[in-house]
């Protein structure tokens, strides 16, 4: 099945239009790259994706759900998470409570058991925990527990925002540039964590980078976009060769 | 009497007040946290948690029943305040919001006016339990049912924010919408559970005020309103503990410059510890300093 559908989305900011006729189709457990220039239009696709800008035309299709008219929390539930190009935490919570605020949504009590203290309560805090747990030691996390997020080393907070992304189970994993700022050392352990997540979390992923050998070395397939439209798409080595993208990027 | 245990006693009424501020200045504290906006309109859900307990009592209701009608209807008011006049505002600017909420306050004394007259009218002793004495200290009933349910409230408060999961979502939220939206968190949701909370602290509030000063009138409200704006801009606004602090600090402060130095001049001490504080601490006592991004 389609984790993802896009079918001709466009949207205008006033007279600009941002992104125009995208298209781009995901399956279960795919590996997909958006590359071009500043200003194409990518991260615009995210908040699309997400709801959080609604789209002028065109269809998206979650897990073959259309978003049409829902909220952005109503989205996540069905199945998207992502991580922002500047990292976004919760600063003033610990790594864990971090990743349990992602985790929450999967877990429905209203406030009278938490108030009550009810075993449901209990049971479902139990899961939490473990759950939170599990999510930090797959990221290495563990030792950094009880650190306030804010207070972690930069490459951990990507990886925290990665896992509090993860929390969420979702089918669909968006990443805004997830290189952006990381050294080479630390570009290459966090292709090891995308490949690690893709393949113990099962997810399908999305993502957006700068960062040429990243998106060389794991994506499976790459889209182009510029001036908000779709420059090529294909497997990643036809496509990184392809003339008018190294135009679209280095000029003529 | 000796001069010491005078002393005790002033701090006891400065704790009593101030724990009543303390309650205030929470709902005041979570809402700038979670909207940042200063709702002006908090002080005037005191006012009208204090005329329905008043008038449920009036009206043959028993005391525990007319608490929980005075609770009930300022939680629904808290949040009907925010859906109506403040969310279709969310975007706009912080002006625009605070004038909103000054706008709602006098709405609010106006209406209550116009329905129950100007006219103050006495309270009822609610608090009827024998005084507290240790050695040669008096302390009122009244006084400490207010400082122990206040501090049982904070107490859950507190608790509720940091263990539970809606807590969590607060947190969340006054940090970063934006994220908080995309780890599935139901935003409106979060706002109306917090204005919900602060206007039902401010409706138990305004009744163990009207029980210390029993005299309930459009506008009682206004005065403790802004002394509670203040304690919770003293201890850190946007902060839960800061806020406690803040109303005791105020409270005491208060009581003993009443005491002490002049009654006529405790305001113009209170607002000048007020001014001098935030000179050398402008985030407030708790408060964190705002990081700037270089």
């Amino acid at each position: 099945m389609k984790v993802l559908e896009v079918q001709n989305l466009g949207v205008n900011f006033g007279g600009l239009r941002a992104v125009d006729n995208f298209s781009l189709s995901i399956s279960e457990n795919e590996l997909v790259g958006i590359i071009g220039p500043n200003g194409a239009g990518k991260t615009t696709v995210f908040n699309l994706l997400t709801g959080v800008y609604k789209a002028s035309d065109g269809e998206i299709k979650v897990n073959g759900k259309s978003i049409k008219n829902k909220s952005c929390h109503q989205i996540i539930n069905m199945g998207l998470a992502r991580t922002f190009q500047n990292i976004r935490l919760f600063n003033d919570m610990s790594v864990i409570d971090n990743i349990k605020v992602g985790l929450y949504h999967r877990y429905r009590y209203n406030l009278m058991t938490g108030i009550l203290k009810t075993s449901k309560y209990f049971k479902q805090e139990e899961a939490i925990n473990e759950a939170a747990v599990n999510l930090m030691d797959v990221f290495g996390l563990m030792p950094y527990r009880d650190y306030l997020a804010a207070n972690l080393p930069y490459g951990k907070q990507r990886e925290l925002e990665i896992a509090r992304a993860l929390a969420t189970k979702p089918s669909l994993l968006l990443l805004d540039e997830p290189a952006a700022g990381m050294n080479p050392q630390e570009t290459i352990d966090l292709m090891n964590t995308i490949r690690k997540v893709k393949d113990e979390f099962a997810t399908a992923i999305l993502l957006i980078e700068h960062d040429m050998h990243l998106v060389k070395g794991i994506c499976q397939r790459v889209v182009v976009l510029n001036y908000g439209q779709v420059l090529t798409a294909g497997p990643t080595d036809q496509v990184l060769t392809d003339s008018a993208v190294i135009k679209a990027y280095l000029g003529e | 009497m000796n001069t010491f245990s005078q002393f005790l006693m002033q701090l006891f009424n400065g704790i009593n007040s101030g724990s009543i501020y303390a309650l205030i200045a929470l709902g005041y504290t979570m809402v700038y946290g979670i909207a940042k906006l200063i709702n002006f309109a908090h002080g005037d859900i005191i006012m009208v948690g204090a005329y329905v307990c008043l008038l449920s009592i009036n009206g043959g209701l028993p005391l525990p029943l007319a608490i929980i009608a005075s609770i009930i209807s300022c939680t629904v008011l808290g949040i009907m305040i925010e859906k109506i006049a403040y969310k279709p505002l969310r975007n706009a600017s912080r002006i625009t919001l605070l004038i909103t909420a000054i706008g709602i306050s006098y709405l609010l004394q106006s209406s209550f006016q116009l329905i129950f007259s100007s006219n103050s009218r006495p309270f009822p002793d609610i608090i009827n339990l024998p005084p507290l004495i240790i050695g040669d200290i008096t302390i009122a009933g009244k006084y400490y049912v207010t400082i122990i349910i206040s501090v049982i409230l904070m107490t859950v408060l507190q608790l509720f924010v940091k263990k539970t999961k809606t807590g969590k979502a607060m947190r969340a939220v006054s940090e970063d919408q934006g994220a908080a939206m995309l780890m599935g968190i139901n935003i409106d949701k979060t706002i109306a559970i917090t204005f919900g909370i602060g206007s039902a602290l401010a409706a138990i509030a305004g009744i163990l005020y009207c029980a210390s000063y029993p005299i309930v009138s459009p506008y009682i409200g206004a005065m403790p309103g802004i002394r509670a704006f203040i304690a919770a801009v003293l201890g850190g606004i946007g902060s839960i503990p800061g806020a406690v602090l803040g109303g005791f600090v105020l409270g005491i402060i208060e009581a003993l410059t009443k005491a002490y130095i002049s009654s006529q001049l405790s305001d113009a001490i209170v607002f000048s510890v007020l001014i001098l504080i935030l000179v050398f601490k402008p985030s407030g006592i708790l408060g964190q300093n705002a990081k700037e991004k270089v």
